[in-house]
Parts: C-alpha cells; sequence; structure tokens
C-alpha cells in the first residue's frame, strides 16, 4: 500500500496548477490593488482640498475675530505657535502662513490640477497615482483667504495641502491591499489544493492504484468505483471484468476443476484491496483556519497587555507585556507530550475538536479581560489547546504518508502553519487597527468555530485510534542522558537553536510591536512589518535548504547565520524608524531562512555521533528546547527592557546572540582540527 | 398593641413630608440677600428657576454695601420664615448667618435654610469646615474661585512677566496665604513675587489713598505686571487701584471679573457669575424640592472658567493678548480707566 508512486502525478499536477493559479491570482491582485489606489488616490484629492480651506477659514476668522477686539493686524501675537499647532493637529496640511496684505490672484485657482468626474481619464489618473506612491507629488495646491478688518483687506493666510500626507494615505491603501491579496491569495491556494486533489488528483491516484494492482496480477476487487465521474466508471469496468472472471472460476470450481481455485488465489480474485480513504488534504483546511485564527493576536499581543495592565497583576507592566507570549510557549512545551499520548486514546479527529474549546475559551478569555493576568491565563488557555490541536493535525498526516514520505507531509505541514502565521499576523493587524483588539478575539473565536466544522466534516474517524505501536516519537530518559553527553549536539542546542527561538519570540513577536507602537506605528504597519518575516521565510526556505543541501557544510551555515542574525540586531542602534525595523525583520527572515532547515539537519548529524540514538528522540529533544527558548525570549527581552532603551536593548541582545554564534564558531573549528589531529 | 400603633406614628413621622411640596398656589419662598443690587449671579438663580417652571418666589433685599442694615434684616428674616434665605457675598453671608466661632454647627437664623453664594474663601471667612460639608446643619453653598495655578497659568499665556507685583492689606489672612501661594507657582514657573502691604490708619482699616504710591513702588522694585488673587480691599478699591496700575503702565491680572467687567483690570480669570448663580440654584433645587439636608450637601464649585479681558485697557497699555486667549476670552469693551489724580 505505498501512495510515493502517485505522489508524482500530485506533484506535476500541482505545480502547474500552483503556477497558474499563482499567475491569475498576480495579475487579479495587481490589477486590483491599482483599482483601489487610483480610486483612492481620486477621491482623497477634493477631501484634502476641502479639510485645508477648512483649517484656512478656520485661522481667518479667528484673526477676523482677534481684530475685532481692537488688537492690530501687525500686533497680533502667538501666530507662530498657534498655526503650528494646527499644522500639527491637521496632518493634511502642510504649511499655514499668514502675510500681510491682500493674496496674490494667480495663487487662488487651485481647482484646475483635479478634474472633474465627466474628463477624467484614466491612463492619466493611472500615472498620476503611481507617481503619487512612489512618492514624486505634484505641483502642491495652495488655499489662499483674504483677512478682513472694518472692510479693509489687511492680511491673508496661505494653506498648502500636504503631498507627503497623500503619499502616506496612498502607500497605506496600497499596503493593505497588498496585505490583503496575499492572504486571500495564501487561502485561494489552500482552496486550489484541496479541490484538486479532491477531483482529480485523488481519482487519478485510485485509477492508478488499479492499474499498478492489475499490472501486478491482482485481479480482486479494487476500490473506489463509487467515487464516479470518468475515473470511478473507469474502475468499475475494470472491477466489473473481475467480477466475469470471478463468476467463471467460481463456475469452474462448482463444475470440479481444481485448478480454478488455485488460479483464483494466484490472481487475487476473492480479495478486495482497500487502501485507507483518508488523505492529507483532510486536516489541511481546518489545520490553516485554526492557525489563522490563533495568529491573528500576534501583531498586537504586547501592546494588547500593555493597555490592559492593572497595578494589581503579578508583575511590573514591562514584564507583563511579555509574558502572555512566554506562558503560551510554556504551555505548548508542556501540553504537547500530553497531546501525543491523548492522539493515541481519542484519535485525530476527536482531539482536534476537543482542542477547540480551551482554545475558543481562551480567546473568550482575552475578550472580556480587564487585566494582564487574565490574559496571561487566557493565553495560556488557548495554548493548551493550540498544543493539542497541532499535535492531532501532525500525527494525522505524519499517520496518512508511509515513512519515506514523511518529511514532505511534514513539510505541508510547517507549510500552513507558516501560511497561517503570515496570513493571520497580517489581517489581525489589519482588523485590529479597523474593530479594536477586543474585537479580534471575537473573529478568532467565529474563525476557530469555521476550523471545529471543517474538522469535524472532513477529518477521517479511524485516523489515530488504529496504530497503537507509534511509541517511537516518545524520548526515553536514557536517551536524554546519552545526548548531553555528546558535546556536539548540546553545543548547537544552547549556541545556535535556543539563541534562534529567543531572537523569534522575544525580538519578533514581543520587541518589535512594541518598539514600532513607540515610534507612532499604525496597527496595521506593525503587522505588515512581522508579516514581512513570513513572507520572506515561506519563498526562500526551500530555496536556502537546497542551497545548503549541495554545500552540504549544514553546522558552518547555522553558525554563520546565527552570528548574522545577532549582527542584524545591531542594526537598530541608534536608527529609531519604522523603515529601520522593517529593513532588519526582512534581513533576520533571509537568515533565518538559511537557519532553518540546516539546523534540523545538523543536530541529527552531531545526535549521530552518539551510538543508540534514534534520530526521532534527537529531534524531539532539539524541539523540546528550542520551545524552552521560545519561553525564555520574551521574559528576557522584557528584562532587559525594564533597565534599558529600546535601542540598547536590540544592541545588546543582538551582540551576545554574534557572541554566541562566534563561540560556537571557534569551537567548532577547534575541535574539528583536533579530530583531523588525532585520526 | 401599644408598640405597633407607636410603630405606625414613627413611621409616619419619618416619612417624606410630602403634604408641604410647593405648588403655583403655594410655592417656595426664597429670600435673597444682596450686597450690590440683583446682579448677574441673582439674575442666574433666578432664571435657573424660571427656565423650570418650578414654583418659588424669589424675594431680593438689597444691602446697597451697607453692613450696618444686616442685623436688621437677619431680624427680619426670622420673623418670616422663609424656606430658604440666599446669601451674596462674604460680608452678607457672615452678618446674616454668623460665623461658626459665634454659632457653631447653629445658625443666627435658627432652623432656616441657608445658601451662600460669591464667597471668596468660605473656610477662611468661618462660614463653613469644610468644602466637603458646611459643618453647619442649616448651611451649604458654592465655591467661585479657580485654582490660583490655573489663573497664574492663563497670566503667563498672556505674557511673561519676570516679577509680578502684590498689595495686600495686613487686616486680610486670606490674601497673605494668597500671595503665599503665589509664591510656590513663582519658583515652579521661575519669576518673583514683590509684595507690598498698606499701612493702617487709626481706624484700624488701610489707606486707599496709598495705592498710587505704593503701585509706583512696585514699578520701581521691577514689577512688570499686579496681581489680585484675594483681596476684598482691593476689590472694593478697584477703580482706583485699576487706574493706578494703568498710570504705571502695569497691567492688572485680577481673579474677580468686576475688576476687569467695572474697573480697568486687563484680565481676569473666573466663574461668570450668572453661572455660579445657576449653580447656586440646584443647590436650592436639591433642599427645596429634594428634601436634601443643608449640612449633607458639598460646597460645589463649577469645573469650568472663563477668561475677561477688558479690551480698551489693552489698548491702552499697547499689551494685546495671544490668538490662543482671544479664542477663549470675553472681551470687556468700553470700560475706560477713571482717572484718578
Amino acid at each position: 500500500m505505498k501512495i510515493s508512486g502517485s505522489i508524482n502525478i500530485e506533484a506535476s499536477m500541482s505545480s502547474r496548477l500552483f503556477f497558474i493559479t499563482t499567475i491569475s491570482m498576480l495579475a487579479a491582485a495587481t490589477l486590483s490593488i491599482l483599482a483601489t489606489v487610483v480610486e483612492f488616490n481620486y477621491h482623497l484629492r477634493p477631501f484634502l482640498i476641502a479639510k485645508t480651506e477648512t483649517v484656512a477659514h478656520k485661522v481667518k476668522n479667528d484673526i477676523e475675530y482677534a481684530l475685532s477686539t481692537g488688537v492690530p493686524f501687525s500686533k497680533l501675537k502667538g501666530i507662530d505657535e498657534f498655526l503650528n499647532e494646527l499644522t500639527r493637529e491637521h496632518l493634511e496640511v502642510r504649511s499655514l502662513v499668514v502675510l500681510p496684505g491682500p493674496a496674490e490672484l494667480k495663487q487662488k485657482t487651485v481647482t484646475e490640477e483635479f478634474p472633474t468626474m465627466v474628463s477624467r481619464d484614466a491612463v492619466q489618473e493611472l500615472r498620476k497615482t503611481i507617481s503619487v506612491l512612489v512618492g514624486s507629488s505634484e505641483k502642491v495646491a495652495t488655499i489662499n483667504s483674504n483677512i478682513q478688518s472694518e472692510g479693509v483687506v489687511v492680511g491673508h493666510v496661505s494653506a498648502d495641502v500636504n503631498p507627503d500626507y497623500i503619499v502616506a494615505q496612498m502607500q497605506s491603501v496600497f499596503f493593505d491591499s497588498f496585505v490583503i491579496l496575499v492572504a486571500v491569495a495564501l487561502v485561494a491556494l489552500q482552496v486550489v489544493v484541496v479541490l484538486t486533489s479532491f477531483n482529480i488528483t485523488e481519482p487519478l491516484r485510485r485509477v492508478e492504484f488499479a492499474l499498478n494492482q492489475r499490472a501486478r496480477g491482482n485481479l480482486g476487487f479494487y476500490y473506489g468505483a463509487s467515487s464516479g465521474g470518468v475515473p470511478g466508471g473507469f474502475i468499475e469496468q475494470l472491477n466489473s471484468l473481475n467480477d466475469n472472471l470471478r463468476l467463471k472460476c467460481k463456475a469452474l470450481t462448482a463444475n470440479g476443476v481444481g485448478s480454478a481455485l488455485s488460479l483464483a488465489k494466484k490472481y487475487r480474485l476473492n480479495e478486495k484491496c482497500e487502501q485507507r480513504e483518508a488523505t492529507i488534504i483532510d486536516a489541511r483546511i481546518p489545520l490553516f483556519i485554526f492557525c489563522v485564527a490563533e495568529e491573528l493576536q500576534k501583531s498586537f499581543m504586547p501592546l494588547f497587555v500593555a493597555e490592559h495592565y492593572q497595578p494589581s497583576d503579578f508583575f511590573d507592566k514591562s514584564i507583563m507585556i511579555g509574558l502572555p507570549i512566554s506562558s503560551f510557549m510554556f504551555v505548548v512545551l508542556i501540553a504537547t507530550p500530553f497531546g501525543a499520548r491523548l492522539v493515541d486514546t481519542f484519535g485525530n479527529r476527536r482531539l482536534f475538536l476537543v482542542g477547540l474549546i480551551p482554545a475558543v475559551l481562551g480567546y473568550l478569555g482575552c475578550y472580556m479581560a480587564s487585566s494582564a493576568n487574565e490574559i496571561v491565563f487566557s493565553r495560556s488557555l488557548t495554548a493548551a489547546g493550540y498544543a493539542v490541536i497541532t499535535i492531532s493535525a501532525q500525527s494525522y498526516i505524519a499517520e496518512i504518508f508511509v515513512k519515506e514520505n514523511r518529511a514532505q507531509g511534514m513539510a505541508i505541514f510547517v507549510g500552513v502553519l507558516m501560511a497561517a502565521t503570515m496570513c493571520g499576523t497580517a489581517i489581525g493587524g489589519i482588523l485590529a487597527d479597523w474593530i479594536g483588539y477586543k474585537s479580534v478575539f471575537l473573529v478568532s473565536i467565529l474563525l476557530a468555530s469555521v476550523a471545529g466544522v471543517m474538522g469535524y466534516l472532513m477529518l477521517s474517524k479511524k485516523v489515530g485510534l488504529v496504530q497503537k505501536q507509534s511509541n517511537a516519537n516518545k524520548v526515553k530518559t536514557n536517551s536524554i542522558g546519552i545526548l548531553f553527553r555528546n558535546t556536539r549536539f548540546v553545543l548547537i542546542i544552547l549556541f545556535c537553536a535556543i539563541p534562534a527561538k529567543i531572537v523569534l519570540t522575544g525580538f519578533l513577536y514581543l520587541f518589535v510591536p512594541i518598539y514600532l507602537a513607540s515610534l507612532d506605528a499604525s496597527q496595521t504597519e506593525i503587522g505588515r512589518v512581522m508579516m514581512l518575516y513570513s513572507l520572506i521565510i515561506i519563498p526562500i526556505s526551500p530555496l536556502a535548504s537546497s542551497f545548503a543541501d549541495k554545500l552540504n557544510r549544514n553546522l558552518s551555515i547555522v553558525i554563520v547565520a546565527t552570528v548574522l542574525s545577532g549582527i542584524t540586531l545591531l542594526g537598530l542602534y541608534q536608527s529609531a524608524s519604522t523603515a529601520s525595523v522593517l529593513l532588519v525583520v526582512a534581513i533576520l527572515g533571509l537568515v533565518h531562512s538559511f537557519l532553518k532547515a540546516p539546523l534540523i539537519i545538523a543536530a541529527m548529524e552531531a545526535a549521530e555521533l552518539s551510538a543508540d540514538i534514534t534520530r526521532t528522540s534527537a529531534l524531539s529533544l532539539l524541539r523540546t528546547f528550542e520551545r524552552l527558548g521560545s519561553v525564555a525570549g520574551p521574559v528576557l527581552v522584557a528584562v532587559m527592557l525594564v533597565w534599558m532603551d529600546f535601542q540598547t536593548t536590540a544592541a545588546i541582545l543582538g551582540a551576545s546572540i554574534a557572541l554566541v554564534g562566534l563561540m560556537m564558531g571557534i569551537i567548532t573549528f577547534a575541535t574539528r582540527k583536533t579530530n583531523l589531529l588525532s585520526t | 398593641m401599644y408598640k405597633v400603633l407607636s410603630l405606625i406614628i414613627v413611621l409616619l413621622a419619618s416619612l417624606p413630608t410630602s403634604g408641604t411640596a410647593f405648588t403655583v398656589e403655594d410655592p417656595a419662598r426664597i429670600h435673597m440677600v444682596v450686597w450690590r443690587g440683583c446682579e448677574s449671579a441673582c439674575e442666574g438663580f433666578r432664571r435657573f428657576f424660571n427656565d423650570r417652571d418650578l414654583p418659588v418666589k424669589i424675594t431680593v433685599t438689597n444691602v446697597g454695601k451697607d453692613k450696618s442694615k444686616l442685623i436688621k434684616i437677619r431680624e427680619t428674616l426670622i420673623v418670616e420664615r422663609p424656606d430658604l434665605v440666599v446669601t451674596w457675598g462674604t460680608s452678607v453671608s457672615v452678618g446674616i448667618i454668623g460665623t461658626i466661632k459665634e454659632f457653631g454647627s447653629n445658625t443666627a437664623l435658627g432652623d432656616i435654610p441657608v445658601l451662600f453664594m460669591i464667597v471668596a474663601d468660605p473656610v477662611r471667612s468661618n462660614i463653613v469646615e469644610s468644602y466637603t460639608s458646611s459643618g453647619r446643619d442649616f448651611v451649604t453653598g458654592v465655591r467661585n474661585r479657580v485654582p490660583e495655578k490655573t489663573q497664574i497659568g492663563l497670566l503667563l499665556q498672556y505674557f511673561k512677566p519676570k516679577k509680578i507685583g502684590v498689595i495686600n492689606s495686613p487686616n486680610e489672612d486670606n490674601s497673605k496665604i494668597n500671595t503665599a501661594r503665589l509664591k510656590e507657582i513663582a519658583a515652579q514657573e521661575e519669576f518673583e513675587v514683590v509684595s507690598l502691604e498698606y499701612n493702617v490708619g487709626l481706624d484700624g482699616k488701610p489707606k486707599k489713598e496709598e495705592i498710587p504710591e505704593l503701585m509706583q513702588q512696585l514699578r520701581n522694585e521691577g514689577a512688570e505686571a499686579v496681581y489680585v488673587g484675594s483681596s476684598s480691599f482691593n476689590l472694593e478699591n478697584r477703580d482706583l487701584f485699576s487706574a493706578s496700575a494703568i498710570m504705571q503702565r502695569l497691567p492688572l491680572f485680577s481673579a474677580y471679573a468686576q475688576m476687569v467687567q467695572e474697573s480697568g483690570a486687563l484680565m481676569a480669570v473666573a466663574n461668570a457669575y450668572v453661572n455660579v448663580g445657576k449653580l447656586a440654584a440646584g443647590q436650592a433645587q436639591r433642599i427645596l424640592f429634594d428634601r436634601a439636608n443643608p449640612i449633607d450637601l458639598p460646597i460645589v464649585s463649577l469645573s469650568r472658567f472663563s477668561v475677561f479681558i477688558n479690551a480698551n485697557t489693552a489698548k491702552q497699555l499697547e499689551l494685546y493678548p495671544p490668538i490662543q486667549l482671544i479664542n477663549i476670552a470675553k472681551f470687556v469693551f468700553g470700560i475706560e480707566a477713571v482717572e484718578y489724580n
């Protein structure tokens, strides 16, 4: 019962389908983004002019009132301050000045730059829009308003529309549309994969299976005839041919032809060929939807905690903001082994649904939370659900794939998680801006419920209960002892795996959102910046692993990537801007793409140095320690932030990680030299 | 049976006296005693009841700035027994109800409820114990002073003098406390306070003829503005006081709106009296119609205030307010500072 052969069909089918889907999605995305931005640009401008006019009129009226109280125009005081305050308040206005004498006539005509609906030229608008998007704004519109005192014009207000505001608004709309479209594209891809599988690859796989069986001389009963369509009909035809043979054989046996029986046995005429009906597709959509629900909070969790912090909470505010992430990771760490055991007892489908209960209760808790303590508790509750659900989905996928293809199964599992992280983080940021932090948790509840319904409908009841012998995942206590005596393995864990997770949870999940918020970034912007990490890792990771495979120097790649990730964080020292954070997150995504796969391989290679150690137990130990790093990251960064400012924290964290990487490099180099000398 | 009956009687006695609820035919009788005619606070008080069509009959007795009339008015009130007595100003309030020192938790009017307004500092004037409660069974009132910090903040928004002068009467403790507060603010806001005092005449009263020379002395000592925070004497002599200030080209800032509205002070940060009157009427409504005990009511104050600027004085001194103040101020036109020679 192998499905490896059919994977080739699926692979060729999917790659083509993916290509077509990607191209059509990209085309649709580009067109709709352009349409959105052009429309926005067109409608925004008159609004900006009107707003600037209102501000100019306010200044004119206020000054005219001041003049009416007897203050001479030349003796007006506090005007600069007054105008500066208005400009600060109304970002649509770039500059406001009050000058003596009437306004020059030529400045008054401002509307001619802005065509009416009738004379609107799509191409021209598009050109204009693109020039605005790239920041090269056109002529600035100026509004003038004369100031009168006792019927005489004594001065005028001159207000310029702020072109930077237009650019900022346009870019914001552009990025929002982009993020939504990327998210929609990812969802669409998941749907395409599932539909393709149900309608095309799965029936073809059944046909292929039947043909393979036939080629091997198995003329029994093939499964899949009931699936309908041409492939179903084809299998039915084959089955009816076999039926005929069986009947004939039966008749011959009844007539006393003894060799008929051996023929029937040889060609397995009475055998029913069954293949497990469950496929990886079953788990894919429910897992994706649940993970999106879970990731919605990622871009604002520290800020959400800060907003609801009460003096009565467990710790100081700066520590509390990191605690929900740490407690989440901690509970996942603790609950995962239990989850694995529960799979054997309840089966994957039931466990997936059971896991949703604490997860949804946790979201509800966050929605109703009034203190940071309550948020920490609620997140821990969700974490228990998350651990159970992911382990249930993971083992579901692991069980469906035969051993040699399990790696591919895991790649799909990780791929779904990454896609969900990216969608969830970015959409969560946008949603938080629109409806507020708390309501986002209601969306999470809704999505988790949808995931539950999908899981109930799609997951196979059989999976998980059948196999009881899969105890390989359990780490034997003695293997921990053996691995702890393996210096290289311990060094990889301490100096590479844990620092990488500290950077992920401490820096990306905690530091980035609160630092960006301190730089006045909007929630949407924070979500976008955090999304970039996954956006880079998803496509670069496979390329990086094949590069590492070719180079075959996994440990060296891991060391270099660790050092580089540290150096990347140093980039934030003395450059406080959203752009620099964006750049650092992007580079970090790139560096971590190179770290991801080689780290596992390097750890496995190191584990192989110890005898009696299975890859599974080494991998499981690596995962456990990585999770410890995830727990420690937010706490560590939060403590650092108590004592230091943002930039120093980033610099010290970066320097420490780079140093740890360098140490690892020196130790590896030294031991390798010793090994070479001794051989 | 006897016990049940007595219980019923006690219960009936403790019920609100709904039988005495005021009607159009039998309205609540309010007697208001004012210092200088029915001005804006008095008008605001009346308007409050008019706007709400509440059955009240308001009688106004004008003292006409003559303290000697107060004893007689007090006797009339005791005989008349109105449902509420409203007193306007510190002198009237002290004169009609007496201080805590004199009467303790009672008043000169016995059990007639009293409500005071336009009293600069009721605690220091010994009319009430604290602002949370008067400490007197039948007394409550309203406050109308804006905190000094707010007043000075707005003064500094107008212009930033290096030295601010004050002239106090040695008889007025309020003024001394106010000057001490001004000095605290001066330390934070980086200006100095020049403080002068009137000499007291044989009659024990400060000499008002000293105002012009003290004003000159302030000027000589480098003061760039004059502030009147709490001084009945300066308020009473506001015309001479503001004219002397203008003569020395010193802008006068005050906590009394009258000094801007009726004399030539440049700016005042105070509550508009009409609003103070409405606030007092709100308290009166609670006593008369909600049957609240005066002692249970706090001495409330308005959460907002008004900035008064005298446009003529600004013009005379050529010291115009910044546009930020113009946008919030109430302007007074047409009051020329009285010339004193």
